[in-house]
């Protein structure tokens, strides 16, 4: 196996030396965002998940569901399973709770009265000895066993069972055999043996879809997860490093934290942003600070500059009042400053803080504005494009020929919804980003281009549908995607250089 | 719901060897299957070596497709059980429990556990802390704990509980004035 591993590796670097580097060069780059990641449906799970399975058995010289469960206890990674199994196979089966001695499993068989299977083989029930079961300690002939021969009676095994399924959910896939120090995990075709009463049906059917090979495969493999979207099904399988994936129901999320797809921030920034979104105690602090309703009308005033005669800015009201007390500026006058609130030295001290954080804030309400200004559009655009898809499906149906080609209109809105999409998030990124650095200044260049090229996208097909230049709007996107493209690709070539610049350093 | 003739066979196992195992096990009331208490010898070469430690055990009605509920009544100090409650850490009367097992197994793994305590697996962190720590101060703790709240046999002891003193008050009664039982129970009736 070895062996041939590294001939291909070796091949492979040849292969790739020869080959005229700078053509190629481009190509793989272009595609990273967009592949890394396939979206599979039930049935291409279970078609992936048999497959490996097949190698595997085949490979190890095991059964089905040996393969599956020593699959599962790898977290479906086949390389590491054969590696590890070659070299300890003994330790491999009792972490996956497989049996690979003899078989001494007991079932009876549901369907054949009278028979018993031992060992696969099957038997007379006639013929059984009569054992004293340790979980009633009463003595019975109607017993059964997984492959260690640990036998228990039938009536014990089955409440064991069906407790297993009940106390530990998913997890009854992982129930072992009663025998003290056995790591033998519960079989399929034993617990279906067991739970034949119509009153385990749920328990049985439960079990079942733990130990089904599509769950498992997508349950318990660290490269797939299920699409988070209501009611979607779908399962998402992503090359290692992935982190923004998008479903085909268009629900966008990233593949390492969970959330929605916030590329081209980091999952470290978007927890950070959320977690002071979240306490924008900041924004409101400063609001209490500089902002005060008025007394009169409730309308909220803010300070500006040092004067605490305030002027309500309600065209209707322009009641006049002092900042510190909130009283009729009329009463001051003829006492100059002489409110009894007052204290000078206090109001210096705020004022000097309140400028530091003042620049902050202010820094991160510019980037909050924008982030949220995306957001919303995202929301309205989501609508739009779901009527669209609406539309044009249904003129298609109609056969209508001014709708055939309308097809296009799709595509426009899909780039729409990422370019938008990650806008949103550039100002995430770009928030975190240190403050006089060359590299923000190239960032928010690209950020603006990709903006201009996205709201004039988003005006194209505003547009009432006969309006709609069909080459304008495809240049627009093709424009508006390259545009992203090359904005995430600064990201990441910025990304390499600090990875670089870490290791070499550290 | 609970196996009445597993839990009666298992007390007619217990009874069997309780002279050799060191385990001993009856119910609190005739009529209750479900309420055992448990008494458990401090393993020889440790520091609870001489101490009778007795368990509280409660069987749920699933019994045994769940565990024993166990805690300690006598107080003991070890890093696997609360010096404040009793309270057990140990994986087989959790996770690890299986219907196979019985109660008399359990106390025996209660035996081994006063062997060999886990203290990266702590119950009571003080106690861990200072297994791993000061092993010395430990073991001297542990010791005068087990002599002061486990020891069997206390001479007077019995006399002061026969008067409707607490088992706790009266063995501390006993032990700060020297074991004089006069002594302890005066002390006891000023203090009430
Ligand atoms: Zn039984
Ligand atoms: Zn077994
Ligand atoms: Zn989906
Ligand atoms: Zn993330």
């Amino acid at each position: 196996m070895d062996r041939d591993e590294s001939s291909y590796d070796c091949s492979d670097d040849e292969a790739d030396s020869l080959e005229p580097s700078d053509d190629c060069f481009d190509e793989p780059a272009v595609t990273r965002h967009d592949v890394g990641f396939a979206v599979l449906d039930e049935e291409a799970c279970l078609a992936l998940a048999s497959k490996v399975v097949e190698e595997v058995s085949v490979l190890l010289c095991c059964g089905a569901e040996v393969a599956h469960s020593l699959l599962r206890s790898f977290k479906w990674d086949r390389e590491r399973l054969i590696e590890e199994y070659m070299t300890d196979c003994d330790a491999c089966a009792k972490t996956a709770g497989i049996h690979l001695g003899a078989d001494k499993s007991i079932t009876h068989s549901p369907t054949e009265k009278g028979i018993v299977r031992v060992g696969g083989v099957p038997k007379t029930k006639a013929n059984l000895p009569p054992i004293q079961c340790q979980i009633c300690f009463e003595h019975s002939t109607e017993y059964s066993a997984l492959q260690c021969g640990h036998a228990y009676c039938n009536a014990c095994y089955c409440t064991y069972a069906v407790s297993k399924v009940a106390d530990e959910g998913h997890g009854c896939v992982y129930g072992r055999c009663p025998a003290e120090q056995c790591h033998l995990v519960l079989s399929k075709a034993l617990v279906a043996s067991l739970l034949t009463d119509e009153a385990h049906r749920a328990s049985l059917e439960q079990f079942a879809r733990a130990s089904s090979l599509s769950r498992s495969f997508v349950d318990d493999n660290a490269h797939i997860k299920w699409c988070p979207g209501a009611d979607c099904g779908k399962a998402i399988q992503a090359r290692p490093g992935v982190t923004g994936v998008a479903c085909t129901c268009g629900t966008r999320f990233c593949f390492k934290c969970g959330n929605e797809d916030h590329s081209p921030c980091s999952c470290e920034d978007l927890k950070r942003w959320i977690a002071k979104c979240k306490d924008d105690s900041e924004t409101s602090n400063w609001l209490m600070a500089n902002t005060k309703a008025c007394p009169k009308c409730q309308t909220s005033i803010e300070k500006n500059g040092g004067c605490n005669h305030m002027t309500c800015r309600n065209g209707a009201c322009k009641f006049e009042f002092c900042w510190v007390c909130c009283g009729a500026w009329k009463d001051h006058l003829g006492s100059f400053y002489a409110c009894n609130k007052y204290d000078p030295r206090t109001d210096k001290d705020k004022k000097k803080k309140q400028d530091s954080s003042r620049a902050a804030l202010e820094r991160y309400l510019h980037h909050y504005a924008r982030f949220t200004n995306h957001d919303n559009s995202l929301k309205l655009e989501t609508e739009a494009k779901v009527m669209m898809e609406k539309k044009v499906k249904e003129m298609e149906a109609l056969g209508n020929k001014a709708w055939i080609d309308c097809r296009f209109l799709n595509e426009a809105n899909e780039a729409l919804h990422e370019c938008r999409y990650a806008l949103k998030f550039t100002y995430v990124y770009a928030f975190y980003l240190p403050e006089k650095h060359n590299f923000r200044i190239h960032f928010e260049m690209q950020q603006m281009e990709l903006e201009k090229q996205t709201e004039e996208l988003a005006e194209q097909l505003e547009r009432a549908v006969e309006d709609i230049d069909h080459m304008k709007v495809v240049n627009c996107y093709h424009m508006a995607r390259k545009r992203k493209h090359n904005l995430f690709e600064i990201v990441e070539a910025r990304h390499h250089q600090e990875d670089e610049g870490g290791s070499s350093s550290g | 719901m609970a196996d009445i003739n597993r839990i009666k066979k298992e007390l007619k196992d217990c009874a069997k060897d309780s002279e050799t195992s060191g385990l001993e096990v009856k119910l609190v009331d005739e009529a209750n299957l479900l309420h055992w208490k448990g008494a458990i010898k401090g393993p020889i070469g440790t520091p609870y070596e001489g101490g009778i430690f007795r368990i509280d055990i409660v069987l749920p009605s699933d019994y045994p497709f769940v565990p024993p509920k166990m805690k300690y009544d006598t107080k003991i100090w070890h890093p696997n059980i609360s010096s404040e409650s009793g309270a057990i850490c140990l994986d087989i009367l959790k996770n690890e429990w299986s219907p196979a097992l019985t109660v008399r197994t359990a106390l025996i793994s209660l035996q081994a556990l006063m062997s060999a305590p886990e203290p990266d697996d702590p119950q009571d962190a003080v106690v861990a802390k200072q297994y791993k720590e000061s092993h010395d101060e430990y073991c001297a703790t542990a010791k005068f704990w087990t002599e002061t709240y486990a020891s069997p046999k206390m001479p007077g002891l019995d006399m002061l509980l026969s008067m409707g003193f607490g088992e706790e008050k009266a063995k501390a009664a006993l032990l700060k004035c020297d074991m004089n039982v006069d002594a302890a129970m005066e002390a006891l009736l000023s203090e009430a």
